[in-house]
């Protein structure tokens, strides 16, 4: 039977079949699921800062090291580097602060993507930006994922 | 420095400073709402910023919260936040409306709500600027409305520059039948409490 399984901020965390990989409360965090697409294994990073600022720091808390982290752990469960897909999701502007420059969240997502792109990630869904909170819950066998948020609906990636 | 390890002459300060700020804020919301309005502070705590969360409970729970960062010689950050349904009522009282007309955020809510939050938490930073001699200058109000884990995270991405500790101020606004709680919560800087709870033992001492 299937689990839920929750990625808080700054983890990550592996599914397989059944499994449902979740996060809450998305802000300007960024979360990134990938999958492999040969097999129903996914991962699914909840990071809340865009680099890595030291080598002390969790790597999970970080969109670049987070990624990395992901990746390496879904290659050493057997998922072969080409197989790997991902979707993103986050980065919000949840404050209306007259902020000049870009915010945390776009700041997470710009990264995101660079560092998808750099490792020939293709990037198949994404509900980023905006400035309202999500909570996302995807499927494993499905390869779906549900962004519910309280002023934008449902959505499905 | 959590609750538990204050001594009485801090915890009795910190009482009284609710109370301060309190009152201050609830003459200025008497004269923006022209209706009287009181303000109870039923609790004021220290506690450390991981139990945020645990405390303010119910994440999924949707929030009106205003942010405000304090800049001067304290440093803090700020966040006052309403749950959704008192919020509403709020906005009634505000915009002088009967209760339970207002349904959305427009644009003249959310002026409403900044506005009332900057009142708020002014009113009890310059009670504590007051009272520890330190100037605290804040900044433009901003507000979110949403799910209160998305905003809260948002502001705990910025941990690093925060302290340990943070002062949560429960507050109880009543005006007639109509009772608005709210959570302020201000997290200063790295040092900054140190220098609030040492200043509160030292003004106790020489009260």
């Amino acid at each position: 039977m299937g689990a839920i399984k929750t990625a808080g901020m700054g983890e990550l965390k592996i599914g397989g079949n059944g499994d449902t990989l979740a996060a809450y409360g998305i802000g300007s965090c960024l979360v990134v699921i990938c999958r492999d697409k040969s097999r129903p294994v996914a991962g699914i990073l909840h990071a809340m800062l865009p680099e890595k600022p030291a080598k002390k720091a969790e790597a999970a808390k970080y969109v670049d090291s987070g990624i990395d982290a992901l990746v390496k752990e879904m290659i050493g469960l057997g998922t072969g580097i080409g197989a790997l897909e991902a979707k993103i999701f986050g980065g919000a502007r949840m404050f209306d602060t007259k902020q000049e420059g870009e915010t945390i969240g776009e700041r997470n997502i710009r990264k995101a993507r660079e560092v998808l792109q750099k490792m020939g990630i293709r990037i198949t869904g994404d509900d980023t930006g905006s400035t309202y909170g999500r909570n996302i819950e995807y499927s494993v066998d499905e390869n779906r994922a549900v962004v519910r948020s309280f002023m934008s609906g449902t959505k499905i990636i | 420095m959590t609750q538990e390890k204050l001594t009485d002459f801090q915890r009795d300060a910190l009482k009284e400073l609710g109370n301060i700020g309190a009152g201050s804020a609830a003459t200025a919301l008497s004269q923006l709402i022209g209706r009287d309005v009181g303000l109870d502070v039923p609790r004021v705590a220290i506690i450390p910023v991981e139990k945020i969360a645990e405390k303010l409970g119910a994440q999924k729970k949707i929030v009106a919260a205003v942010y405000l960062r304090v800049f001067g010689e304290i440093k803090a950050r700020t966040l006052l936040i309403f749950p959704q349904e008192k919020v509403m009522l709020l906005l009634d009282l505000l915009m002088k409306r009967e209760l339970g007309q207002t349904r959305e955020f427009g644009e003249t809510e959310q002026s409403a709500l900044k506005e009332v939050g900057n009142i708020i938490i002014s009113s009890y930073l310059n009670a504590i600027a007051k009272f520890i001699g330190l100037n605290s200058v804040p900044s433009v109000p901003a507000l979110a409305v949403d799910m209160l884990d998305a905003i809260f995270e948002t502001v705990s991405t910025e941990m690093a520059e925060m302290g340990p500790e943070a002062m949560l101020i429960e507050n109880e606004m009543t005006e007639e039948v109509t009772k608005v709680t709210s959570t302020l919560l201000i997290i200063p800087d790295k040092d900054a409490m140190g220098r609030i709870l040492k200043a509160l033992n030292d003004t106790m001492k020489g009260a």
